[in-house]
This record gives structure tokens, sequence and C-alpha cells, in this order.
């Protein structure tokens, strides 16, 4: 059963492939199915679903069988500054996969294909100015598709290995103004613009290994790649500047010609990357603990502040300008201020009880915690890259129908999670008084709630 | 099982094929210091008719130097009193209008256009000798139940108060803060106050004088005003080489002259006390024949001391704005309103008007309302 559906995984996986899907990151946060979310993300050294494809790879090829999964999350941002409800939009959509597993040369060897669709937009580019206030781990980077996949083998009873790739877009634009321009009434002007646009694939890999030392302990050790997303946007104005409203204005009649050529460069989103240690203790038959600790590599960060470069050109016209007009001057150039950030180990406590073992179906429990000591360094300067600590606790329930019908062979799991993460509020005191933003509280709470059903084949 | 297998594959591309971004959200309530960078208005945020972001004009009057006081005691309403200097027949003089959305003055040039008879009324004028005829650079405050105006004149800082809302004012007979001739740096006499009451009470001033701008203190604020130190709190910055700027970064925009003060005391969410003062930054020295101006800011944490700028101006319209007035209102929002001037009508001969700008930048205000029917 499981070789003749091998072909078809890979048939899905192309097609994946050839959609041009993307990734990103909400799962760092927010986790990736119901039960790994439950357990706070300690599975490192415990999976074997579809959500492999994340935590780590090499799980898949302890699959018994071709699986598919489908299921749904909302987190929910309740994050203030200064009392204040920010409004950060609410991470949410579906989220499942497939695992096929086979055999290589009689290894046991599995394919495995996850996805996360926001159900709102399926990514978001945004580039801030450096001194405005702005969530920054919370507000734009977790607005992404994420698509990965990979392949898993078992060389040795003992040992499991696996990789893969995933998959992120990137955006060059450009914007092309042209008409005419009003200079003493500007809303009296008449341009027209033309929006360019190209997304491009950027891949990162990552790689796992789950080592079996024992019947009841395995760990596991996964290393997530880095990447970065550019968005490079570029425009160009040419207008013919003239007084009076730009209907009265013919070619002949301006004063002279703006051109204007502006050129940005921002990285609009980027994943450090991050290696993960991870245990799983099987305490008994029906109980297990797990522990992960990721390191993660935030102080290669590059903050979404975007590089101008910006070439003015306007000619005065012939007599010189009129009196009270003054020709525009380019923007003076943004002076990046480097981004205070420091690596983070950030451990992940989960476990899991089989509180009902019936021979038609068990039911689980199951709690986690995580703990993310927030990378961003006080941000007393004139920078606002807000972030707070991060407790995320965790819960869930879990119900596996054993074989529920002929048709149906393997088993069918229905797994529910809530995930409640309190950001302590915590003070951003300014060292200059003439700061146009001031010092300011910032914390909060995130909820995330989810489902995930998986039907096993 | 092919069904089993391309049903989620179908599902996840009707899904994406119906994703419509909404508006991303995340830059709900920011917080700000509430004094800018402000954003002028714009034509859908002015009256009807009105060419932003002028929104008190009157070309024989010439308004200019607007003092703004907060029209309501609810502190989300923009409604706001504001008192400028007008030319006057014999002299400056110093009116009152009013504007319940902030931005629809009474006695506006197009309030007059269906009102003629909505004549901003005069609530002072000179009236005494030391005053040398003229009057100038309002300072409103309240001060308990009554308004008191500051003023400058060419004997120093005068004060009058009022006991009737702001609508007609009794001058004190001496000024308040007179000239100083052992004050090395004040070689005009003192102008454009600017008066706040900190939060022990004691009352504070700042005001301009040549080329900088320093503080005084009384405990009543009607009488008993003492200089503070003998050097200014804020000046002008030093001379920049160009030629040791990095490429693109312009000079600084007040190496002539700083003018216009605006004392804006609060209290942050640290319990510091922070003193902001709005300014007019000139680039040009005192008799310049082109003095480009922007509205600066400055800050310190203490009741006294020198200020801390900020670099760059948080209102710029490169057409000769200056003496900025400002109005808080629903713990983020703010208006600020300066002369500027005007060249929509006549090219060649601009004149001074009060135009508006509001913060914070990244939204608008909503559509204007109507033209009170009483200053």
């Amino acid at each position: 059963m499981a070789r003749r559906l091998f072909p078809c995984a890979l048939g899905a996986a192309a097609i994946f492939l050839a959609s041009s899907n993307a990734a990103a990151n909400p799962l760092d946060p927010f986790g990736f199915g119901s039960r790994e979310t439950a357990m706070g993300g300690a599975v490192s050294a415990d999976v074997s679903d579809f959500s492999a494809s994340y935590y780590n790879p090499a799980g898949l090829a302890k699959a018994h069988g071709f699986e598919l999964s489908i299921g749904y999350f909302r987190a929910d941002h309740f994050l203030y500054m200064n009392g204040k409800d920010n409004g950060v939009d609410p991470v949410k959509g579906m989220v499942g996969g497939a695992v096929v597993p086979g055999k290589i040369f009689d290894f046991p060897f599995a394919i495995g294909v996850g996805f996360h669709v926001p159900d709102d937009r399926l990514t978001r580019v945004r580039a801030l100015p450096q001194a405005q206030p702005r969530w920054e781990m919370y507000d734009n980077r977790n607005q992404r598709l994420w698509f990965g996949v990979d392949a898993a083998i078992s060389p040795l009873p003992w040992l499991q290995l696996g990789g893969g790739v995933t998959f992120m877009a990137a955006t060059i634009a450009t914007l092309d103004i042209s008409g005419d321009v009003d200079i003493l009434n500007p809303y009296q002007s008449s341009l027209r613009h033309q929006v360019n646009a190209d997304l491009t694939l950027v891949a990162y890999p990552d790689f796992g290994a789950r080592i079996e030392l024992s019947k009841a302990i395995a760990m596991a050790l996964v290393y997530r790649g880095q990447f970065k997303l550019d968005l490079n946007v570029n425009a160009n104005v040419d207008a013919g500047a003239a007084v009076g409203p730009a209907s009265s204005s013919g070619a002949g009649s301006d004063l002279t010609r703006l051109r204007i050529a502006l050129a940005t460069d921002t990285i609009d989103s980027f994943l450090p990357q991050q290696v993960v240690l991870g245990w799983s203790w099987k305490l008994s038959d029906d109980l297990k603990t797990n522990l992960d600790v990721t390191w993660v590599n935030w102080s290669a960060y590059i903050p979404p502040v975007t590089k101008l470069q910006t070439n003015l050109n306007i000619p005065p016209p012939k007599g010189g300008w009129p009196a009270g007009i003054k020709p525009p001057t380019p923007p003076a150039p943004v002076s990046i201020i480097p981004i205070q950030i420091e690596d983070r180990i950030v451990p992940h406590l989960g476990a899991e009880w089989r509180a009902i073992a019936r021979s038609t179906w068990q039911g689980f429990l199951r709690g986690g915690y995580e703990y993310d000591k927030s990378p961003i360094g006080a941000q007393t300067g004139a920078t606002n890259y807000v972030d707070r600590d991060r407790h995320a606790f965790s819960a869930g329930v879990g119900l596996r129908l054993l074989h529920p019908a002929t048709v149906l062979p393997g088993d069918v799991r229905f797994d529910v999670h809530g995930q409640l993460s309190v950001l302590p509020t915590g003070t951003t005191v300014k060292q200059d008084p003439s700061d146009l933003i001031g010092s300011y509280t910032a914390g909060g709470h995130i909820w995330n709630v989810g489902a995930t059903a998986t039907v096993g084949f | 099982m092919r069904t089993a297998l391309y049903l989620p594959v179908a599902l996840l591309g009707t899904i994406a094929c119906g994703t419509i971004a909404s508006p991303g959200g995340g830059d709900l309530n920011l917080p700000t210091a509430n004094v800018g960078p402000f954003t002028p208005l714009s034509q859908a945020e002015v009256a009807a008719g009105d060419v932003p972001p002028f929104v008190f004009l009157q070309e024989a009057a010439a308004y200019r130097e607007p003092s703004a006081v907060a029209a309501s005691d609810d502190a989300s309403s923009p409604a706001v009193i504001l008192y400028a200097v007008a030319t006057g027949a014999s002299g400056n003089v110093i009116v009152r209008t009013r504007a319940d959305d902030g931005r629809s003055f009474y006695g506006d040039s197009v309030d007059q256009q269906s009102n003629a008879s909505h004549r901003p009324p005069v609530v002072l004028k000179a009236s005494q000798a030391w005053e040398g005829g003229s009057v100038s650079g309002p300072s409103a405050l309240r001060v308990g139940s009554e308004v008191w105006l500051y003023y400058a004149a060419a004997g120093g800082i005068g004060l009058a108060k009022s006991n009737d809302g702001g609508m007609t004012f009794q001058a004190l007979p001496q000024p308040v803060l007179a000239p100083d001739h052992g004050v090395g740096w004040e070689f005009t006499p003192p102008r454009a106050p600017s008066v706040a009451v900190f939060p022990d009470g004691s009352f504070h001033m700042l005001y301009a004088s040549g080329d900088a701008i320093g503080e005084a203190v009384s405990a009543s604020g009607d009488g008993g005003w003492q200089r503070v130190g003998g050097a200014p709190v804020l000046t002008a910055s030093p001379r920049v080489d160009p030629s040791t700027l990095p490429e693109g970064a312009p000079p600084p925009f007040d190496e002539g002259a700083v003018d216009d003060p605006l004392l804006v005391p609060s209290v942050d969410v640290a319990g510091r006390l922070v003193v902001r003062v709005l300014y007019t930054g000139y680039a040009a020295p005192i008799g310049a024949s082109s003095r480009p101006s922007a509205i600066g800011v400055a800050a310190r944490f203490d009741a006294s001391g020198v200020f801390t700028k900020q670099s760059s101006p948080v209102y710029s319209a490169q057409s000769g704005e200056a003496a900025p007035a400002l109005l808080q209102f629903g713990g983020d929002q703010a208006l600020l309103y300066v002369q500027q001037l005007n060249s929509a009508l006549d090219m060649a001969h601009p004149f001074f008007a009060i135009a508006a700008a509001y913060a914070p930048a990244s939204s608008m205000l909503g559509a204007p309302g109507a033209f009170p029917s009483s200053p």
C-alpha cells in the first residue's frame, strides 16, 4: 500500500513545488499541529506525522502508514502600548500535510509535506521607519504562507535521518509615475501610476536526526536554515510641473519637468538559523515527557528598515523659480541604527498522558510550556523594535480511533489545543528627552486555539 | 484514494484563490510624545473653500503668531480657541477666534463669504506707553477660572487677564518681564513668551531675545518673574561646514537663530517630568535677506536646564513657517498651528495666514465641521 502511494506523494510534492508556494515562520511562535502545539513544541524527538516537516524531518521515517492531516488555528493578539491595543492582526489559517512512508533498499523511507495557508492574506510585506513602534516579532513576520517538503530514511533501527527545503517569495517591484503636477496646489495634480511586481523564490534547508537511545529514551538534533526576504521597490517619477490645475497646463506651459528616481532595498522578513536539541522520555506506556532546547541565531537578524536612494533632477525654469516657489530637495538619507539583538536559547517542555486506553479508542491529555526571552535589547534610543519576554502555556486533548473502518486501516486522530502566551508589561524608558515617541509601556497576551484531524490509511 | 489525495490540494487552492487581503493592522494607538512630526492638512481636512493647509486667513489682517487653548473640558475634543496677531489700523492687535473641529475658524475668509458679520474680535491692543503702540506674541493660559494672556510689546512682556472666558482682557499696567541690559545675550527686548504651569505649581516662561531663547520662573505667574541663570536655554545650532557632512545630509535647519518657543510640559509613563519646547528655527541669522525656517522640537527631563534638540524639524513647508501653537487632544492627536506665507492667491505677494498640520502622520482627520456662530 505504502509503496503504491509513494509515486502519488511525489506527484503531490511536485504540484506544490510547481505552484511556487512560499514559506515562513508563523510556526515558531504558534506551533504546527494541535498535538505539537499543546506540548509546547517540545516534539523534535517525538514526532512522525505531517508536522515533522517543521519540527524534525527525521521523524517522518517513523511513520507507519500513509496519513493525511488537516486543521486550523487562530492566534489573536492582545498587545498593548501605553495600555492601548495596537490592533496587531491575528495569525490564522489552515494547517496540514501528508506523510507517505515506503522503503528504499529495505530501509524505511518517507516523504512528508506540510503547509500553513493563511486565510486572510498569503503574505504581507511591510517596511516601517525605524523609529515607528512596532511589535517586531508579531506584527508582520508571521503573516506568511509556509510550505515544506522533506524526506527521511532510517538506515539503522535506532537512527532516523531527514531533510528538506522550504520556500519563500521575495518581491521586486517597480512603480512608474507620470503626468502633471500643480506645484502651488498639489491636490489639483494629475498623475498616473503603474506597478510591476515579481515574486521570486527563496529556499532554505532543514535537516534532522533522531536517535533511539533505548526503548524509552530518544533524542533529536535539528537544523533549520536562515533565510531573508528581499523587498526591492524602484519608483520613477517623470512629470511636468506647472502653475495651475493640471487640466489647464499642456506640455508647453510646464515650468519644468520633475524627474525623480527612487530605489529602496528592504529585508522584509528574516528568519534566523536554528539548532534544536531534543529529548523524549517515555516514563511509562501511558506517559511521556519531552524537552527541546532551541538555539536561535538572532544576532544575525536584519530588521526590516528601508535603505533609500533618491536621485532628484528638477532643472530650474527659464528665468528662475517664481517668487514663493522653492524647489523640493531630496530627503535626507536614513542612517540605519544597528539593532541590538542577541542569540537566545529557547526551552520547550511538553508532556503527553494517555489517560484512556480502550480497544477501539484512546484519549490523551497534553500540556506544554515555552519561554522566549526577548532577544531584542532595550529600546532606549531612536529605534522602537518593541518586544517582550513570552511565556507560552499550552494544553490540549486528543482522541485516537483505532482502525475505525475497513476502508481506514490506520488510525483516525482528532486533536485540539489552546495556548496562552503572556508577555509581561514592561516600560521602555527613553534616554533622549526630545525623542518623538517618548517612554512607553508595552505588554499583553496572545490566545492561540486550533484543531487538527488526521486520517491514516 | 485519488480523491483522498487530491481533495486537500483542491481545498488549498480554493483557499489561496479566495484570499483577499484586508488592510494590515498593528499600528493603532502607537505611543507618541505628541509633538509631531506633523503633516499639513489636506483638502479633505479643511473647510470647503479653504486652500490647505491654511485654516485662518484674511489678507488684510495677515493673521500670525497663534496661541491655542482648548475650548472644551473634554480632553478628546479638538475644539480650540485661537489668539493671533492681526495687522490693525494703528499697530498690531490680538484677535480671538474659535473652531469646534480645530480647523473651521470663526471669521476665516471663507466663513466671511457667507457670514459677513463674522469678524474676529480684537481682544487686546496697545493701550499703555511701555507697549509702544503694538502688541504681539500671545500666549494664552487657563489659570483657575481665568484666562491669562501673556504678550510681547516694545517694553518687554506683559500680562492681561480675562474673567469672562477669554473674550475681554484687562492688561496689567507694567510688563511682567522687562528688558535687562545686564543680561549679555539679550540684545533685543524679550518677545514671543510661552508660559506653562509645572506639576509643582510654579510658572515657567520661555521667551525669545536676540537669536536665542531664555527662561524665567515665577511662583504666581502675574509677578515676581526671575530669569533663570545668565545664559539662554536654547540657542542656534553651531554652523557646520557643508563639506564635512555625509553625502545628502542637510546642515542643521536652525543654524541662524531660534525663536517663538512653545512650552509643553508633561509627565511620562516612567514618572519623569519631560519639558518639551516647539520653536522656530532659522537657517540664516537675523538680518539675512533670506531666512528659511522650520519648526523644531527640543526637550529636557528636569524643571530647569538646557534643552536637547531633535536634529530634524517636526514641520517644514519652506514657506516662512514660524510661531508654533499646539492643541493636544484625544491622548495621541495634536494639531499644530503656525504662521505661514500664503502665495496661492497672489504668487508675487504672499501674505501670512494661519496654517494647520496634524499628528500622527499615519492618519488623517475626518471631514471638517461647520464654522461656529461666535468667536
